[in-house]
């Protein structure tokens, strides 16, 4: 057998290739997102799992993937069904933590009984990530077939939690590490078809990658901690400067921290024989966080200029004095303003920093092994489409 | 009767089939480019789906996740009119959605309103026989600790917690 005869006998580079391409425009998504605004506001939030519907659909849609298009065929009944169990599961552990610690000598004397249902939301965000990332895939459509996400959200939230804590202790030197073994369990239990998918990124690979970034935020941090003087006042200062400069480098650091996480990904990701890489620049990628930061910048600096006239000017010459009436109108007005800025906050996000990098990271998209997708079948069961639902009400995350 | 090509993704494997799309009686007939016959929808079992524009995207509206796509935008335009389908789907729904969302929004603030107003303090009438004298000392004493404390700004946001610790001097006096 000679050497050409043992050599794989692969199919054409491009015929193996696809391409990712957006085929939607950006005022047609504005004009998604205005729509919606209104209805927000008025129904102080619960329209947003109308909005995220139909956001989703929208960008599904508009996404081709080697010449296929995605579908969305979530049902915002069944997010808002989610939420409400959640809250129903919430309220009355709330209240009995409420209970306990007023009415129990036992209970409260630990410090931490007021702040139990904090402490709770932490894992709580890991089961709300792992579940929403569940009903966004079961909910998947790509050449007629539903992707779909197994796997314990529980395990998911032991894994998350014991490495938050060890991210935390080497101040995100561990990150890497943390997310490699995410990834790992999140991808083995996807699946597109009776495809298995998997992850090979490196943790060693985004540690080389993110070193600079990282020493950018906290050299300077430890630097400036171990010059301070014995004094208190020197040491004063040396505080608050770390922590401005972590504050500020932060701000500027994360978007290009997070294009190069999402870059590491996506070429880590593999469904079979198949793999993806978007080389998109973390410049690009950046600056639709920092046009996001420009919009809030802006919104508080007319958030602020409001609140000055209004408490100067509109509220003395109200003559309501100070009754039970105009006490009323004042928190009606104040959850009114908290919507009106929660809402444009939210729209300016979905915006920029959403919309921006999901279009450049579909136009910049390479597939290779293509044909995995042909030969991709639906599995012998049906996929459990409605699991998912509590926490994916919750809405958290992104892709 | 209108004829068209379309691409078809029968919902059991990956692979696009290039077919050849035919609209008679009520029924979209998908045949493989040989002419062969692949599948029959019924036409009121079939819903539009997103899709970008001048390009027409059909699903079943219950059943397997099959697709059909025309991208040929004048074919697209011709079978959306003879199909009536102006809108999708789900645009449709949405609009009867938001009315139906908006007027629960405002039957809930209602209600919350008639609660805290009415509600609140017939419960409470109701609850205070059941509830312990102890547990009423502490919820008395946590209210004027926050009540004094909210006239001292440096200490009101420490209220709820001192409020909560036993060593605390609002809760000291909860022993009868």
């Amino acid at each position: 057998m000679t050497a050409v005869d043992m050599a794989p006998v692969a199919p054409p580079a491009d015929m193996n290739e696809g391409r990712g391409r957006f085929l939607g425009s950006k005022r047609d998504y504005w004009r998604v997102l205005a729509r919606d605004t209104l209805a927000l506001i008025v129904t102080i939030g619960l329209y947003r799992f109308w909005v995220s519907t139909n956001i989703r659909r929208y960008l599904w849609s508009r996404t081709e993937i080697a010449g296929e298009q995605l579908d969305y065929t979530g049902d915002p009944i069944e997010l808002l069904i989610g939420f409400l169990v959640l809250v129903v599961v919430l309220a009355p552990a709330v209240l009995v933590f409420s209970l306990l610690s007023w009415g129990s000598d036992f209970f409260s004397a630990f410090f931490i009984a007021p702040y139990l249902p904090i402490v709770l939301l932490f894992p709580l965000a890991f089961l709300a990530l792992y579940q929403a990332r569940r009903y966004r895939l079961n909910h998947t459509v790509f050449r007629g077939l539903r992707f779909r996400q197994t796997g314990s959200a529980i395990v998911y939230v032991l894994r998350g939690a014991a490495w938050s804590l060890l991210v935390l202790l080497t101040l995100g030197l561990a990150y890497p590490w943390a997310r490699v073994s995410l990834e790992r369990y999140k991808m083995r239990h996807t699946w597109f078809g009776e495809v298995q998918g998997s992850f090979v990124g490196s943790a060693w690979q985004l540690f080389k990658r993110g070193l600079l970034w990282w020493a950018i935020v906290w050299v300077p941090v430890i630097l400036l901690s171990s010059l301070a003087g014995e004094d208190e006042e020197s040491a004063g200062v040396a505080a608050v400067l770390a922590f401005m400069w972590l504050g500020l480098s932060s701000i500027i650091v994360y978007p290009f921290l997070h294009a190069l996480v999402i870059r590491w990904r996506i070429a880590g990701i593999r469904f079979g024989t198949l793999s993806f890489e978007a080389n998109f620049s973390l410049g690009r990628f950046a600056k639709s966080y920092f046009k996001f930061f420009g919009w809030l910048l802006l919104l508080a600096i007319v958030v602020g200029i409001l609140a000055v006239i209004v408490m100067l000017w509109i509220v003395p010459a109200i003559p309501l004095g100070r009754s039970m009436t105009a006490e009323v109108i004042g928190i009606i007005s104040l959850i009114i303003v908290y919507f009106i800025i929660a809402t444009l906050m939210a729209f300016a996000y979905q915006a920029t920093v959403r919309f921006e990098t999901w279009r450049l990271i579909v136009e910049t998209l390479v597939i290779r092994g293509v044909g995995q997708l042909d030969s991709a079948k639906a599995p012998a069961e049906p996929a459990a489409r409605r699991r998912g639902r509590v926490a994916a009400a919750i809405n958290l995350g992104g892709l | 009767m209108a004829s068209g090509p379309a691409t078809y993704l029968d919902g059991v494997t990956g692979t696009p089939k290039a077919v050849q799309v035919t609209l008679k009686d009520n029924a979209i007939d998908i045949a493989s480019a040989d002419g062969s016959p692949l599948a029959r929808w019924d036409v009121a079992a079939t819903e539009l789906l997103p899709a970008a524009e001048d390009r027409l995207r059909l699903s079943l509206t219950d059943g397997p996740t099959a697709r059909l796509d025309v991208r040929d935008p004048d074919f697209a335009h011709a079978l959306r009119e003879k199909l009536g389908f102006s809108i999708p789907h789900h645009t449709a729904l949405e609009k009867k959605h938001r009315r139906l969302v908006i007027a629960w929004t405002a039957a809930a603030a209602a209600a919350v309103l008639v609660i805290g107003i009415t509600g609140l303090p017939a419960l409470a009438g109701l609850l205070a026989p059941v509830i312990p004298y102890s547990w009423e000392l502490r919820i008395g004493a946590q209210a004027t600790s926050c009540n004094s404390s909210a006239r001292r700004p440096r200490t009101s946001r420490r209220c709820a917690a001192t409020a909560a610790m036993p060593n605390a001097p609002a809760s000291r006096s909860s022993s009868p």
